[in-house]
């Protein structure tokens, strides 16, 4: 049976189809596709059906896939926001963009290379991340942005944030008042006292309504970098089509970059997902402990609570994603459009860990959906050799036919105009224990490079400083070939160490 | 205006002198916690950003600073105003006024501090109303009755009297801090 909301969803979607077709054939005037990057935050792709777990989680991300370029392994270059968005905006790795800290920012000399900027005003411009670390590096060039939705927009609160105040100086605004004077919530000193208690009152107070019946574990929450803000996806993805359906009646060719933050923790499916996946027999792989996950770690019991949650969380906004992506295709929005769907980094339940960012870069974490549906896409094209997130700006530019920086690290994607190359080293990196004005000294890098897959932990008192694994023989990382494969160790270790002396070099002078 | 009302008013009324001790020392608070817990950035932000960027830091903390010191400046005298009739006392008016000052921020801190963490939001909203009730009640009480010990009054207003030189280093700061804000906003 058709429920209400659904309903008028529907009704909504109708309407709105109706009233775009002039609209679309304005837009349709340019020869410029339209761009739309779509990114779901903490998404791994290894809980992806259409990247063959087990779990049925994915239908509509499957069937998006049937008309688009599946890239089947594509890495992030880092396992946390920050770091992993950076190097997707900047084309860069993180040991040359430097935005290695929680809610760092991206280094001076490279903050023009974003495709705000590079795509230029030939295009409307929008970003709109959910999680405010991502929306503080856009902020590095808010200029460029022509539509600059703050994190809170469509959330649950209506108070927007302090720097909304500052947007010439979003940047630093936002570390100053959403990091340190307004930032209690996370057992942190705040900057401000007076003004963060009444925010603090005010924000927590504030959703208490009667959605919270569908939610009955609480609503999803943005929870960084200050206070947790409460927001349903389905609003949220009806301000996303709201929104590509205002840039459509523009008439511009429009570059849009959605960051959502879905399925971050703290994972919160609505009340109809809650039991989906139970009793369905599948067992998640059990790992030994890391020694950098803190003593015992955590319980398997609650790795596997959480694993669930996670599962349904996704499930449930991969019918979002569903929904949106039918309203886009009955309205002609996705006709001259590239639309890129994607995450910043994935998500961990193993090893005694839970989450993302601290010292892993296995598999789960580094490993992210990259589904691109070209305009007029009809059949399905697969992509096996290795990418990075890295790959994604000067993809973007080639697309736009703009000049593609020499300093970027990324390459055009295959099937994109790239060509594919199956031994290509691919690096993801963490560094948040570094200064990101020196050499990396205290990091994990990762590389993988055809089926191996090397890990450095770098200034941590560890037995083991470095981990190998053949992915294909052992996709869940369990057995390192350090010793037991020695020739493939000593080159891959060698380029690894390679490509970071190489990167500490500007630093070393 | 009568007479009559005029010197009532001017009774009840603290004098510039009053205001500015205890606006001295409302600065020293606000202010004060704003540096203290900003020690424990400094590690997290010599990592990540530059010494402009840091200062910049301190500009809109200040700036909210500035803010916030006359908002409890307001928020006392308002209190000490409410206060019954055979509570108060002008000579008493600094000593109060201290003693307000810092039961409101010391409320403040405790519960920004006590409940801190996200498992501790709903204790948080629960207990707001019971922290307050006996912040008020308490800090009304004692701040009517020490007020009348000399010898508090003295180590009070001398503490307020001392105070002072915060208004004096804090509030230049103060202006510099929204030169600077404007300054990054506009240009």
């Amino acid at each position: 049976m058709i429920s209400r909301r659904d309903f008028l969803k529907m009704a909504a979607a109708a309407a709105g189809a109706a009233a775009l077709p002039a609209a679309f054939a304005r837009g349709a005037e340019s020869d410029r596709p339209n761009i739309v990057i779509f990114l779901c935050d903490a998404f791994s792709a290894r809980h992806a059906s259409l990247y063959g777990y087990p779990r049925r989680t994915t239908p509509f991300l499957d069937q998006f896939a049937e008309k688009a370029t599946v890239y089947h392994n594509h890495y992030s270059g880092s396992n946390y926001t920050t770091t992993g968005t950076a190097s997707m905006l900047t084309g860069m790795l993180p040991w040359k963009h430097r935005a290695i800290n929680y809610g760092g920012l991206v280094a001076r000399e490279f903050a023009h290379d974003n495709p705000f900027t590079l795509l230029g005003s030939a295009y409307e411009r929008l970003a709109f991340a959910q999680n405010p670390w991502p929306e503080r590096l856009m902020g590095q060039y808010s200029g460029d942005v022509d539509r600059f939705l703050s994190y809170y927009s469509y959330s649950l609160l209506h108070a927007g944030p302090a720097q909304n105040l500052f947007q010439n100086d979003f940047a630093v605004a936002s570390v100053a008042l959403d990091d340190f004077s307004m930032a209690a919530q996370h057992g942190a000193y705040p900057g401000s006292s007076i003004f963060d208690y009444l925010f603090k009152s005010a924000v927590l107070s504030a959703p208490d309504d009667r959605r919270a019946i569908r939610y009955r574990a609480g609503f999803p929450e943005i929870m960084d970098p200050g206070y947790y803000v409460p927001y349903l996806n389905e609003e949220v993805y009806d301000g996303v089509f709201n929104e590509i359906t205002d840039l459509q009646a523009g008439g511009k060719p429009y570059f849009a970059y959605f960051h959502l933050y879905s399925p971050h923790f703290p994972y919160r499916p609505r009340n109809d997902y809650r039991q989906r996946f139970n009793g369905d027999g599948y067992v998640p792989v059990v790992k030994p402990v890391h020694p950098l996950a803190g003593g015992d770690g955590l319980s398997q019991d609650y790795l596997n609570g959480q694993h669930d949650l996670y599962d349904r969380q996704i499930s449930q906004i991969d019918d979002e994603f569903g929904f949106l992506l039918s309203r886009l295709e009955s309205s002609g929005a996705l006709d001259n459009t590239y639309f890129i769907f994607t995450s910043d980094h994935g998500e961990l339940f193993e090893r005694g860990f839970v989450g993302h960012g601290f010292q892993f870069l296995y598999e789960p974490v580094v490993k992210i959906p990259l589904i691109i549906r070209a305009p007029g896409q009809t059949r399905r094209v697969d992509v096996d050799a290795p990418t990075s997130n890295t790959d994604i700006l000067p993809t973007l530019l080639s697309i736009a036919n703009k000049e593609i920086p020499a300093e970027l690290d990324g390459l055009v994607l295959p099937e994109l105009g790239g060509t594919a190359d199956p031994d290509r080293a691919i690096f993801s990196m963490v560094a948040v224990d570094n200064s990101s004005f020196g050499p990396l000294y205290k990091a994990v890098v990762s590389m993988r490079k055809g089926i191996y897959k090397i890990i450095g932990y770098f200034g941590y008192d560890l037995e083991d400083e470095f981990e190998l694994f053949h992915l294909d023989d052992d996709p869940e990382e369990l057995n390192s070939l350090v010793k037991k494969s020695p020739d493939v160790f000593s080159l891959m270790k060698d380029e690894l160490l390679a490509g970071l002396n190489e990167s500490n070099k500007p630093f070393l002078r | 205006m009568p007479s009559w009302l005029t010197r009532w008013i001017s009774d009840k009324t603290p004098t510039k002198k009053d205001l500015l001790a205890v606006y001295s020392v409302s600065v020293f608070f606000v202010y004060s916690w704003t540096l203290f817990s900003s020690f424990y950035r400094m590690p997290s932000w010599l990592f990540a950003h530059t010494f402009p960027e840091i200062l910049s830091f301190y500009a809109y903390a200040f700036t909210v600073n500035f803010i916030e010191s006359i908002l409890l400046l307001i928020l006392v005298l308002a209190w000490d105003f409410s206060l019954l009739f055979f509570l108060r006392d002008k000579r008493g008016f600094q000593t109060r006024a201290v003693l307000l000052a810092a039961a409101v921020m010391i409320s403040v801190i405790e519960q920004l501090v006590s409940y801190g963490s996200y498992e501790t939001i709903d204790l948080f909203l629960k207990n707001r109303s019971v922290w307050w009730l006996v912040t008020v009640t308490a800090g009304s009480l004692v701040s009517a009755i020490v007020s009348r010990l000399g010898w508090v009054r003295g180590v009070l207003e001398g503490f307020a009297e001392r105070a002072s030189i915060f208004m004096y280093i804090y509030l230049p700061l103060a202006a510099l801090s929204v030169a600077v804000v404007l300054y990054r906003n506009i240009f």
